[in-house]
C-alpha cells in the first residue's frame, strides 16, 4: 500500500514536471501538455488526500491518551531509555501553563533532550523557561539524577495577540518556514545523533501550535518523517473552561493531533474529547521547592 | 510585641487595566479596614491607569492610616518574583498576606504556586472575555474567593478568604506525597497516543 502510493506520487510529479518542461520548450504542444498537467495535478491531489486519510486512520479515533496500567507498581508508563521531546511555547500565559505541567517533580531525564520553540520577541517565555530549567537542574541535583539536555529554537510568531485574522496567513507562512528546520535538524548532542526526530511534540494552545502540527502532518504525508515519530500531543489550555480555543478547534476538526485532551470536564463533554484533569496543578509549589516549616 | 508585616498585593493585569478596581482599593475606608486586619502594606499594580492612580494617592496621602503604607506602580517584569514573594509568610518575620487579582489565569496560577490566598475580581466590562467564567470556576473549586469591584464586597471577601485558606491547608498540604494531587488526573510526561489495535480490541470486547 505505502509503496504503491509513493510510486504513484512520484509518477505524477514526473509527469507534471515533464509537462511544464514541454510547455516552456515548445508552445505548439500547449494543448496536449495542459492536459498532462491537469491529469498529473489530479493525481497529486488524489495522492495527498489518500495519504491524509491513511494517516488519520492510523490514529486512535478518540485521540485519548494511554492510561498508566493501574496494576503496575510504580503507576507509570515506562519511558524509553533515550528520548527527545519538543515543546511549543506560546505567549506568556501558555508558556507558564506548559512549564507548570512539566514541573511535576519528574526528574528521570538521563539521555533526554527537550527542545523548546519560542516565538520571536517573546522574552517573557524565555525568562520563564530559564527559571524552569534552573529549578529542574537543582531538583535533579538533589535527587542525584541527570537533568538531561535542552535547546531553544526561535520561530516567527504565527499570530500576535489581537492581530487581525486576514493577515494571519502571511505571518503564519513565515512561521512555518522556521518551523521545518526546528523539527528536522537534530540536537547537537548524543541524543541527537541517535534520534533524528522528536518522539513527541507538546502544545497547549498558541497559534504556533497548530502550524507545528500542520508541518508535522506534511512531513509525514511526504514520507520524510516516519509516522512513529513526532506524535502531536495537544493539551487545551487550563483557561478554556467551556469552549475550545481556535487552535484547539482547528486541531480537532482537522484531526492532525495524535492526543487531544482538555483540562475541564465541561469543554471535554461539549466536544466529545478526553478530560485529563487540571494538569497545571501537578506543578510543584514554592513550599515543595523551598521548604519553609513555620507558619504564622 | 510589634505586629509582623503583612502585605496585600492588588494586580489588574499589564495591558488593559481595571480602573474600577483601582479606584475602590484607593478608598481611605478600605485602607482603614486593611489596617484593622493587620495589614502593613498595600501595593497596587495598576497598569495604564498609573498616572491617575498616583495623583489620587498623592491627594489622599493624609488619609493613609498609621502603620499602613500604600504604593502604586505600573507593572513589573516578573510579578511573582518581584511582588508575590513579598506577600508570602516568612518564618518569624512576615505574616501570610493576600493577593487581590483580576481573573487573569497567569496571576492566579502564580498565586497558587506561591501559596497565597487569592480574591478574584472579574472585570465585567471586558466582553467576549472569559474572566467571569474563570472566576466562577475558581470559586466552585475552592481555589479562590470572588468579589465585585467594590470595597465593601472586598472586605467581606477578605474575611472569607481566611477561612478558605484554613480549609485548603488540608486539601493541598505542602510536601504532599507525589505524584497525584488531583486523583484520576494525568501527568504530562505519561501522555502517549493510544495504540489503535488495542482500542479496537477494547471496543469489540465492549460490544
Amino acid at each position: 500500500m505505502a509503496r504503491s502510493i509513493i510510486v504513484f506520487s512520484l509518477a505524477s510529479i514526473v509527469a507534471l514536471g515533464s509537462a511544464i518542461f514541454t510547455i516552456t520548450s515548445s508552445p505548439r504542444l500547449l494543448k496536449r501538455s495542459t492536459l498532462t498537467i491537469v491529469a498529473s495535478g489530479i493525481a497529486l491531489i488524489i495522492f495527498a488526500s489518500t495519504r491524509h486519510i491513511q494517516l488519520l486512520s492510523h490514529r486512535s479515533r478518540k485521540r485519548s491518551t494511554r492510561r498508566p496500567n493501574p496494576n503496575s507498581q510504580n503507576d507509570r508508563i515506562q519511558r524509553p531509555p533515550m528520548d527527545y521531546n519538543l515543546f511549543v511555547l506560546g505567549s506568556g500565559g501558555h508558556t507558564k501553563e506548559m512549564l507548570m505541567m512539566m514541573d511535576d517533580g519528574f526528574c528521570d531525564f538521563s539521555h533526554f533532550h527537550r527542545r523548546y520553540l519560542i516565538s520571536s520577541g517573546d522574552s517573557m517565555s524565555e525568562n520563564h523557561l530559564h527559571d524552569y530549567e534552573e529549578s529542574l537542574a537543582s531538583l535533579c541535583k538533589s535527587r542525584e539524577t541527570s537533568p538531561g539536555t535542552y535547546d531553544k529554537r526561535i520561530v516567527t510568531r504565527a499570530r500576535r495577540v489581537h492581530q487581525p485574522l486576514w493577515s494571519t496567513p502571511w505571518t503564519a507562512l513565515l512561521s512555518i518556514v522556521d518551523i521545518f528546520p526546528a523539527l528536522l535538524v537534530p540536537p547537537e548532542n548524543e541524543v541527537g545523533r541517535k534520534l533524528r526526530y522528536p518522539s513527541r511534540v507538546f502544545s497547549n494552545g498558541p497559534a504556533t501550535g497548530f502550524f507545528v502540527a500542520l508541518a508535522v502532518h506534511l512531513l509525514k504525508m511526504t514520507y520524510i518523517v516516519p509516522e512513529s515519530c513526532m506524535k502531536v500531543i495537544y493539551i487545551e489550555s487550563w483557561a478554556r473552561i467551556s469552549t475550545l480555543s481556535l487552535t484547539g478547534k482547528l486541531l480537532l476538526y482537522t484531526g492532525i493531533a495524535d492526543v487531544f485532551v482538555t483540562q475541564h470536564q465541561e469543554v471535554a463533554a461539549r466536544y466529545g474529547v478526553q478530560n485529563a484533569g487540571e494538569i497545571v496543578f501537578n506543578s510543584r509549589r514554592l513550599d515543595d521547592i523551598e521548604p519553609s516549616p513555620a507558619k504564622c | 510585641m510589634a505586629a509582623l508585616p503583612r502585605n496585600c498585593l492588588v494586580t489588574v493585569g499589564a495591558t488593559v487595566g481595571f480602573k474600577q478596581l483601582t479606584e475602590q482599593v484607593l478608598h481611605p475606608a478600605f485602607w482603614q479596614f486593611l489596617s484593622s486586619e493587620g495589614f502593613t502594606s498595600l501595593r497596587i499594580q495598576c497598569g495604564p491607569d498609573i498616572s491617575w492612580a498616583s495623583a489620587q494617592l498623592t491627594s489622599l496621602q493624609d488619609d493613609v492610616p498609621q502603620g499602613l503604607t500604600v504604593d502604586v506602580f505600573e507593572s513589573t517584569k516578573n510579578l511573582m518574583k518581584d511582588e508575590m514573594l513579598l506577600c508570602k509568610a516568612s518564618n518569624g518575620s512576615r505574616r501570610n498576606g493576600l493577593v487581590i487579582s483580576h481573573a487573569g489565569t497567569g496571576t492566579i496560577l502564580d498565586a497558587w504556586k506561591v501559596g497565597l490566598p487569592v480574591i478574584v475580581v472579574p472585570n465585567e466590562e471586558l466582553l467576549d472575555n472569559h474572566q467571569v467564567e474563570m472566576a466562577k470556576h475558581l470559586a466552585k473549586e475552592g481555589y479562590a474567593i470572588t468579589s465585585t469591584a467594590s470595597y465593601t464586597d472586598l472586605q467581606g471577601a477578605i474575611h472569607k478568604v481566611d477561612l478558605l485558606w484554613e480549609d485548603n491547608k488540608s486539601r493541598w498540604p505542602p510536601h504532599a506525597v507525589k505524584p497525584q494531587k488531583n486523583p484520576g488526573g494525568l501527568r504530562l510526561w505519561d501522555m502517549h497516543p493510544q495504540e489503535v489495535e488495542k482500542e479496537e480490541d477494547a471496543q469489540m470486547a465492549n460490544d
